[in-house]
């Protein structure tokens, strides 16, 4: 007789609207190695944007690679299960993820406003979302300075990822245009997060989380040891574009620090939270 | 000698790894160029690219001209659309560097200009000059048009050789190399 080991199952749920918190939460108590499983209950979602669609799969995916089973309980709201098919969240998940619904067929295609989910992890991969960006951006902002912006600064943050953070799953981005509210864009990873790398340079050592990501958002910061100038262009290209596009905010959760900047380039924002957050959580709302 | 970046390597271009990549063939392609004659970065086809594939491949190739390697042929960037010399002018600008822009019409200085723009004017219309005729041109001093020829060529639409005048002793001469204004 074959006995089956009981699972000590993590529990993480979603409520309709998510803050992210309880995504941080669930990757960094996966990090602990106390769970054989979990269950992500994300039944009563009923939006989802860009940064919930790369958090769910960096968690999925993050979960897959460290636990022996993966549950996710999908949206029961069947626009809102579509969206995340169309947004191919479901797409290629590890075998050990189990989906509590069945896959939606769906025929529309609506890459003209939306950027599926994309994983970052070969230069190819960050042209294709160079590519993806800049024209979607075109859709928003017209041919021109902005559009470029947008696509330049997307692409460089996912560099970042491939650069620096050494982040086990890679890193995810999506995007999705709006009627009323621009273009919004995400990128997460669990790599090292940008305090920790930062402060591998002597001269940023002592910085605490938040005075790190302040100083990564400053032209010609770097965690590159060489002093090379060209470098450190990448954060401080998505404050610009922020600027750039007008009615836009930038959001970046890594560490103990949440930090937002507004229009303007300003740092509109800062929070510490109870808990680290694994790797860097970027959300972009482009707005003109 | 036309480069065509695009038919090598796409319309969209990001990462230093690329760069590094495309850099180390254009220069492949360089070192077959005669000396006296130029090789033309085509970004025709290219939508964009970003600032981390710019500054590996077109800064860094401005910066080892500026230490001389080639300094005996020239290089320019042609066929670029609007976002693509946008981002090449902020990759050149936070380097300090220059390069020379080909257009439908005219020929034009991208990044750091620094005078240099006025300089070309003069070395285009005089083709092949010393330093002294440019200073004379300008107004400026021998030292000061020395200064600004060292960084014409290493935008690479200027090309020095060594020549021993009449009166002895050595001095550098200079070429227009950019193709239809050399």
């Amino acid at each position: 007789m074959v006995t089956r080991k009981a699972l000590k199952t993590q529990i993480v749920s979603i409520p309709p609207r998510s803050s992210g918190t309880e995504l941080h939460l669930a990757v960094s108590e996966v990090a602990t190695g106390s769970y054989d499983a979990t269950r992500i209950m994300a039944g009563s979602m009923n939006w989802v944007t860009p940064l919930d669609l790369c958090g769910l799969r960096a968690v999925l995916e993050f979960s897959a690679l460290n636990l022996d089973e993966v549950f996710f309980d999908c949206p029961i709201d069947t626009s809102v299960h579509n969206y995340a098919e169309r947004m191919a969240l479901y797409e290629d998940l590890p075998d050990n993820v189990t989906l509590s619904r069945a896959r939606p067929s769906l025929n529309t295609n609506a890459r003209e406003t939306l950027i599926e989910l994309n994983r970052v992890d070969s230069p190819e991969s960050v042209e294709h979302i160079l590519e993806a960006v800049q024209k979607a951006a075109y859709h928003v902002f017209g041919r021109g300075r902005v559009a470029t912006a947008c696509g330049t600064a997307i692409a460089a943050a996912a560099e970042n990822v491939l650069d620096h953070a050494e982040s086990p799953i890679g890193a995810f981005i999506a995007a999705q245009r709006y009627e009323n509210s621009g273009l919004e864009l995400a990128c997460v990873d669990l790599g090292f997060g940008i305090p920790t790398t930062l402060r591998r340079r002597a001269q940023y050592a002592q910085l605490s989380d938040i005075e790190a990501i302040e100083c990564a958002l400053e032209d010609g910061v770097t965690s590159a040891n060489d002093g090379d100038v060209g470098r450190g262009a990448g954060l401080a290209d998505l404050c610009k574009t922020v600027r750039l596009a007008g009615h836009s905010t930038l959001t970046i959760h890594s560490g103990r620090a949440y930090v937002t900047v507004g229009s303007g380039a300003q740092i509109a924002q800062v929070t510490t939270p109870a808990t680290a957050v694994v790797g860097t959580w970027i959300a972009v709302r482009l707005k003109p | 000698m036309d480069y065509m970046v695009s038919e090598k390597w796409g319309q969209f271009l990001a990462t230093r790894e690329r760069g590094r990549k495309v850099r180390e063939d254009i220069e492949t392609h360089l070192s077959k160029v005669r000396a006296g004659d130029a090789l033309v970065l085509n970004f025709i086809g290219v939508e964009g690219i970003t600032v981390s594939f710019g500054d590996e491949c077109v800064a860094k190739l401005i910066l080892s001209r500026s230490s001389g390697d080639f300094a005996d042929r020239g290089l320019a960037i042609g066929g670029a659309n609007e976002d693509v010399r946008e981002t090449l002018e902020a990759v050149l600008s936070r380097r300090k560097f220059s390069a020379v822009l080909i257009t439908e019409s005219d020929v034009e200085i991208i990044g750091q200009d620094d005078l240099l723009s006025a300089t070309l004017k003069e070395a285009v219309q005089l083709k092949t000059f010393s330093a002294a005729d440019i200073a004379d041109r300008l107004g400026i001093t021998v030292q000061a048009a020395n200064n600004r020829l060292k960084q014409l060529v290493a935008t690479g639409s200027v090309v020095r050789e060594r020549v021993v005048p009449d009166g002895g002793g050595k001095e550098f001469s200079y070429s227009v190399v950019i193709p239809t204004y050399a």
